[in-house]
């Protein structure tokens, strides 16, 4: 089953490619010009544009990109002069690290104002709980980014403003994910700036996700207290705390975890901008970087790569659905 | 006997206790360190950072700033003197169609290597030929390059090149030795001679660099320099307000008087290089019109806009070039506000009811251009000038579809520049880009005059007539130079640079 899942991937991979490409080289803008800034001359231009194979028709453009990425290779990046791989692996580690945390952040608040606004429905708190989740999921996360920037970092200093480390701290790298790295170093200096510095980009891009995720606990959980076996877990004389943890909250996780799991993939794109407000060095950072120059293949690549982390999730969820409910088959 | 009840009970005991734990663990680490600028360290907040290790990968202002520490040039400007000063060459002679330098001896590179003539060739053609480096155009004359001793360089160019040294400026010299020892991986050494050696980069992260202990030069008060990229304004501001940074660049004015009235920190502001104007296409209509484009320049009054939109932190443009570069004319004025003689021209142009134009602007890359160009178009319209301002992301402004194909009748735009040839060169030199489609046979003759005069003088009065022609044809309004805004740490002594560049080793630490 998990074959005919890869070669089902196979044409919505070479489809994005298409897209990603033509979409790409159709929108408007120069890359040379702005690459070679204000002294640009008309010859510079010319010479640079064919160095950069950018002189050539588009199709066999596409042809070169297509062909180099099968092989994995996207090319150099125009404004960093590296391969974009190596750009790419040099920035994911600090964007999963940055959705994990999220996700963390999200369960840490979610999870318990769902379960309590459920088992207190129609309370003063349950109603509160929800219109928490309804400001959480309305607030743009640029602007809660940039509220976070002003209060904890500007006015009460409890937060640095952007970046990933402390300046001065040292740490091996071996994961590039600083908190594995710090905590397999047992470097806690760096751990705790680690954490410091992922706490506002986390709390940002987490928040929206938290609200979602609050909704779903609370409505999942109201489900399942009104079946049948939960009066049968009441009637047996269990303890109520018995009947929350034991029947009502892991039934409900089913549906939970799949919510999770797939909001996974929309936290990638919030890192999009959540890493722009704060100079968190991630790829979505550099995707953002690359759109705007229009660094042709830096963003294929990072945009081909994003397709495939969102295959690759959508695919673990799937499995981890067979696991948690084996009436379920891929 | 029953037992009294507790007011709390065990497991809400081990809770609390465990809570009260946790939070005086945490809480000093909580409170963050406020860094006052010392000499041990000042970390500068900046809004670039250097995109890779290769040196020559980048062409702007900022990033040359940042490189300055570990890498120089052979020659620098003096702003407050108008001219190039030696700062690896000691001195240098033009001779028609040769420059020779004679470089400073004694100077070492960080690896200890004797800085050479041959550092400066390979460091030349590595510029010229390296494909990632973006500093290329400034040699595109250079035909040969020789080094009869180990401190005389002798560069030959194609025509006489008197504005060479200006071209010469920001091009830093690299170590031969470093390249043949290190091969493919020089760069990741950033070894050069200058006050600072490079110590650990990351990609949009910090860039520290360590005090040169041995170097030729005065020794900088400051030991350890951090740069890190901060991006979003509002993370630079608050991050100088929290004291997590010493200085800031590109300050929003709207910020000044919130960084002036706080107790840590203050504001720097120096006029900036950067020649703000508006450029009208003469080959497009209805700009292929003298009298129209003559017309435009009495509309403009800039004070307006310095005063409403800048708070006043802008200085007009009183000629075609500002006061403070090389090839200014005290006698040579801009034309003066007069709608009424805007209305008259358009009249005589055949315009007698009016015109329409539009007019384009880039708000991501110029303050507050969306502003401007409402005023602008609103200044238009008092001499008869229909103007609809457009916005274009800066990639698209900028680009075959934009300024450099020349498709652009009528747009906002900012040059830097030391020395009015650069300008004048880059837009109203026959041939050069296609940005304003400006042809003039004798301004030709007088810019390619200019640049094969040695003598500085004689040079100067050429580009000054030079002026005079496109003053009279008007292809352009000149507008303003903003201000450079910094945010500093009060105790941080520094002066800021016209040209955007942070220089540590020029700030001092009040004790």
């Amino acid at each position: 089953m998990l074959r005919r899942r890869f070669i089902g991937a196979i044409p919505v991979l070479l489809g994005i490619s298409l897209l990603v490409f033509f979409l790409m080289h159709i929108a408007p803008g120069d890359p040379i010009s702005l690459l070679l800034g204000d002294d640009a001359t008309e010859a510079e231009i010319q010479r640079t544009r064919h160095e950069w194979g950018l002189d050539q028709p588009i199709l066999v453009q596409y042809w070169e990109f297509l062909s180099h990425a099968v092989r994995g290779d996207f090319g150099k990046s125009l404004k960093f002069g590296e391969p974009v791989t190596k750009l790419v692996f040099e920035r994911l580690p600090a964007t999963c690290e940055l959705a994990l945390s999220s996700l963390l952040v999200a369960i840490l608040i979610s999870i318990p104002i769902g379960v309590y606004s459920a088992i207190k429905h129609d309370s003063l708190l349950d109603h509160a709980g929800m219109g928490l989740a309804l400001v959480g999921v309305s607030l743009p996360n640029f602007w809660l980014g940039i509220m976070l920037i002003y209060f904890l970092g500007g006015q009460f200093n409890l937060f640095p403003v952007a970046g990933r480390i402390e300046y001065g701290i040292q740490l091996e790298t071996i994961t590039r994910l600083y908190l594995v790295d710090s905590l397999i170093t047992g470097n806690f200096p760096a751990f705790w700036s680690a954490v410091q510095h992922l706490f506002m980009p986390a709390i940002t891009l987490g928040t929206s996700l938290a609200a979602i995720v609050t909704r779903i606990t609370r409505s999942s959980i109201l489900e399942v207290m009104r079946q049948d076996y939960i009066t049968t877990a009441r009637a047996k004389g269990l303890s109520e705390r018995a009947v929350i943890w034991r029947h009502i909250l892991r039934n409900a996780m089913i549906t939970i975890i799949t919510i999770l799991g797939l909001q996974l993939g929309a936290l990638l794109n919030g890192a999009v901008i959540t890493e722009t407000v704060f100079s968190f060095p991630g790829i979505g950072d550099l995707l953002i970087q690359a759109i705007s120059v229009r660094d042709y293949k830096l963003a294929q690549g990072l945009i081909f790569f994003f397709a495939m982390m969102y295959f690759a999730v959508n695919l673990l969820v799937d499995l981890l659905y067979m696991l948690v409910d084996p009436r379920i088959k891929l | 006997m029953a037992r009294e009840k507790s007011a709390m009970n065990r497991r809400q005991f081990l809770k609390q206790s465990a809570a009260f734990g946790l939070g005086s663990l945490m809480a000093p680490a909580f409170a963050r360190q406020v860094y006052a600028a010392s000499k041990d360290r000042v970390a500068v907040l900046h809004s670039v950072s250097a995109d890779s290790l290769n040196p020559y990968a980048h062409s702007a202002s900022p990033t040359y700033g940042i490189w300055q520490h570990i890498l120089e040039p052979l020659v620098e400007v003096d702003y407050a003197k108008k001219e190039f000063y030696g700062v690896l060459a000691e001195s240098w002679e033009f001779q028609g169609k040769k420059w020779v330098f004679r470089l400073k001896k004694g100077i070492r590179f960080h690896n200890g290597a004797a800085f050479t003539s041959k550092d400066v060739i390979f460091s030349i053609n590595r510029m010229k030929t390296d494909k990632a480096s973006l500093q290329r155009s400034n040699f595109r004359d250079v035909v040969e390059m020789q080094a009869p001793d180990d401190h005389t360089v002798i560069i030959a160019t194609k025509t006489p090149s008197a504005v060479f040294l200006d071209r010469l400026h920001n091009r830093f010299m690299i170590s031969k030795a470093a390249a043949d020892k290190y091969g493919d991986q020089m760069d990741q050494h950033a070894i050069g001679t200058g006050p600072y050696r490079f110590v650990s980069w990351q990609r949009d992260g910090n860039l520290v660099l360590t005090r040169n202990d041995d170097y030729w030069g005065p020794k900088p008060e400051i030991k350890e320099v951090v740069y890190r990229k901060v991006g979003e304004e509002a993370g630079r501001v608050a991050g100088l307000l929290a004291g997590q940074g010493d200085v800031i660049n590109n300050v929003p004015v709207d910020e000044i008087p919130r960084l002036e009235s706080h107790p840590r920190v203050r504001v720097e502001k120096v006029a900036g290089l950067r020649m703000y104007f508006l450029a009208m296409n003469c080959t497009l209509k209805p700009f292929d019109n003298k009298l129209v484009r003559q017309a435009v320049n009495y509309c403009i009054d800039p004070q307006a806009i310095i005063k409403y939109i800048y708070d006043g932190n802008g200085y007009m443009v009183d000629g075609p070039v500002p006061s403070h570069v090389i090839g200014y004319d005290p006698n040579l004025k801009r034309y003066p506000n007069d709608p009424k003689k805007a209305r008259e021209l358009l009249a005589k142009a055949g315009f007698s009811n009016g015109v329409e134009v539009k007019l384009y602007f880039s708000p991501d890359r110029y303050p507050k251009a969306r502003e401007i160009c409402q005023v602008i178009a609103d200044q238009l319209l008092k001499g008869g000038i229909k103007t609809e301002p457009v916005s274009q992301e800066f990639v698209i402004f900028w680009g075959k579809d934009g300024v450099n194909g020349g498709k652009l009748p009528f747009y906002y735009v900012g040059r830097p520049f030391v020395d009015t040839d650069t300008f004048y060169d880059q837009y109203f030199h026959s041939g050069v880009t296609k940005r304003i489609g400006y042809s003039n046979a004798e301004f030709d003759r007088l810019m390619k005059e200019q640049q094969s005069t040695g003598d500085q003088k004689k040079r100067v009065a050429l580009l000054q007539e030079a002026g005079r022609i496109v003053m009279e044809d008007a292809p352009f309004v000149p507008l303003y130079n903003l201000a450079e805004v910094y945010g500093v740490a009060r105790n941080v002594i520094w002066k800021a640079r016209p040209d955007e560049k942070i220089l540590v080793w020029d700030m001092k630490i009040r004790s």
